[in-house]
């Protein structure tokens, strides 16, 4: 923990700094196109509810290319930018090549399954369009395309034959994915807020609450369940309370580092951590729009404060806008796409964000009362090595759009004629790629693994009695009664 | 490398809980419920109740 490192270490050697970097280059193709006219955005492959296959995809700007050509450059220029990563983080490139390339296809083929009406489009779309979509009936299950990629990622992961699921892992990097998504996320903020400042500000520190309390609360329950009902090891104990209490993986890694746990401790949660998340985006969306679907983001709030990866939080949080805005549409109101989702996100950004300093002060409590190391100290730079450097991309893509918007530098128009493929079908895209890849990476056989009983006990406990319900009164505390714009 | 009684999340004898655990707990969630109500109490007043 304490090694000499620069400020500047790792930013062209980690997942967290190459979802920073490609998220922004395609910011910057978006605010090219904005400023300047020229098509550098529209190419990109955009998924539609279809009823004719030949059009469930095209170019996100129509008239600049055919469907397939706006595919294949989809797939040369996603596969150049993750290529150049994954080359700087040093990762075998001829075999992530190949893996992604599958990953890449099968996601398309999964995209366009679920993107089929009579799966997805709502009662509205058939009542609003009926030549285009001309069925008497569809099941009105907006975002199934993410449980239809999850699932089929979850059947490649756990069922297909170990030499392939094993290869295929090479490239399902879901958390890499999702902060990629999640930088181009901060774009749609932008152009959200510009139209919706207040709203949008009120959100960001209503999250950043939450989150503060959620923290403070989260974490002593989380450890002093583990040590007195599981008798569990302080070791352990703290590490699995960060994992469930904070971030999951990173917060596990993160404790680990600050209290110097062995290195087999944040793995084995780190395993723990994916499999409950995957349970808890394929439960809550479906369970909060059942009964939450009229505080729509207390719901999604929720999400931010009780699943524990960014990708299943963002995908949760996806399902959750699609589910909860086709339901009250069959009530006649018309939600704006993307503020339940950003409701997600922003407490989960916020748990990202504090991530450094909680580790730092774990790691003083650690060596100044656990473990009685007096003298030892600490330096305050491990809380900028701690800090999730995709939450920067996140805020400059959002303030750097929000911020031309609103000082008139360049026309709204524009910028959403930049912006759009890149907040919309790109973002979408990698969530899908997120999906995918959540499941490939997801290996339900991890729990029957010799030692997990008790840690899987403990987390699903901990999940159930604290997080969940603490995590909801306190999303309600802090946002009820916040409802999104709504739209003609 | 690891042996696997290591990866064990539980040590052979059980670790004692300590005192200054309890005061870390209970420090904490105090200030956490201070927290809360002050946070909640702006959170209402500049955001909510408007």
């Amino acid at each position: 923990m304490l090694e000499q490192r620069r400020w500047y270490s790792g930013m062209l050697s980690t997942e967290d700094w190459w979802a920073v970097w490609i998220g922004l280059f395609f910011v910057l193709l978006g605010l090219l196109a904005a400023a300047s006219g020229v098509e550098s955005t529209g190419w990109i492959v955009k998924f539609s509810k279809w009823v004719d296959i030949t059009k469930s995809f095209r170019a996100s700007h129509k008239a600049l290319l055919s469907p397939a050509a706006s595919l294949i450059l989809t797939y040369v220029v996603f596969t150049g930018a993750t290529c150049t990563g994954a080359k700087f983080m040093k990762w075998n490139v001829k075999k992530y090549f190949i893996a992604w390339t599958i990953i890449f296809w099968l996601t398309v083929v999964f995209y366009i399954v679920g993107q089929n009406a009579y799966i997805a489009a709502t009662s509205l779309d058939l009542k609003k369009h009926p030549d285009k979509y001309p069925i008497a009936w569809s099941l009105s299950l907006g975002g199934a395309y993410y449980i239809i990629a999850l699932f089929a990622g979850l059947f490649i992961g756990n069922l297909t034959p170990k030499r392939f699921r094993t290869f295929v892992k090479e490239a399902a990097k879901p958390e890499w994915f999702i902060k990629v998504a999640i930088v181009c996320l901060g774009t749609k903020l932008g152009l959200k807020a510009i139209e919706a400042t207040g709203f949008a500000m009120h959100l960001l520190f209503a999250g950043c609450c939450a989150t503060i309390a959620a923290y403070l609360l989260f974490w002593p329950l989380a450890y002093t369940i583990c040590r007195k009902v599981f008798k569990l090891t302080k070791e352990w104990a703290a590490c699995l309370a960060s994992a469930i209490s904070i971030c999951g993986v990173s917060a596990a890694i993160a404790t680990g580092g600050a209290i110097r746990a062995r290195p087999v401790v944040p793995i084995m949660i780190s395993s723990l951590v994916v499999v409950f998340a995957v349970s808890e985006l394929i439960i809550l969306p479906g369970v909060l729009t059942h009964y939450w679907s009229h505080e729509p983001i207390v719901a999604g709030a929720s999400l931010g404060l009780t699943v524990k990866t960014d990708g299943a939080d963002a995908a949760s949080g996806a399902i959750l806008d699609e589910l909860i805005r086709a339901k009250v549409a069959g009530e006649g109101i018309h939600w704006d796409e993307g503020w339940i989702l950003a409701s997600a996100i922003m407490t989960k950004i916020w748990i990202d964000m504090f991530i450094g300093i909680w580790a730092f002060v774990l790691a003083v409590v650690w060596v100044w009362y656990i473990e009685r190391r007096p003298g030892e100290v600490v330096p305050k730079s491990e809380i900028w090595f701690r800090f999730p450097k995709f939450v920067l991309g996140y805020f400059i893509a959002w303030f750097l759009v929000m911020g031309l918007g609103l000082a008139h530098i360049l026309p709204f128009a524009d910028l959403e004629f930049g912006m759009k493929p890149i907040e919309g079908s790109l973002r979408k895209f990698f969530f899908m790629l997120t999906f995918t890849s959540i499941g490939i990476v997801t290996d339900f056989r991890e729990l029957a693994k010799e030692g997990l009983g008790r840690l899987a006990a403990a987390y699903g406990t901990i999940l159930l009695v604290i997080i969940i319900p603490i995590g909801l009164f306190l999303a309600w505390l802090f946002h009820h009664g916040m409802m999104p714009p709504t739209v003609p | 490398m690891k042996d696997a009684h290591e990866a064990e999340p539980t040590g052979e004898a059980e670790e004692p809980w300590l005192p200054i655990e309890t005061k870390l707990v209970v420090g904490s969630v105090i200030a956490g419920v201070v927290t809360l109500i002050v946070l909640a109490f702006v959170v209402h007043i500049f955001i909510l109740g408007k």
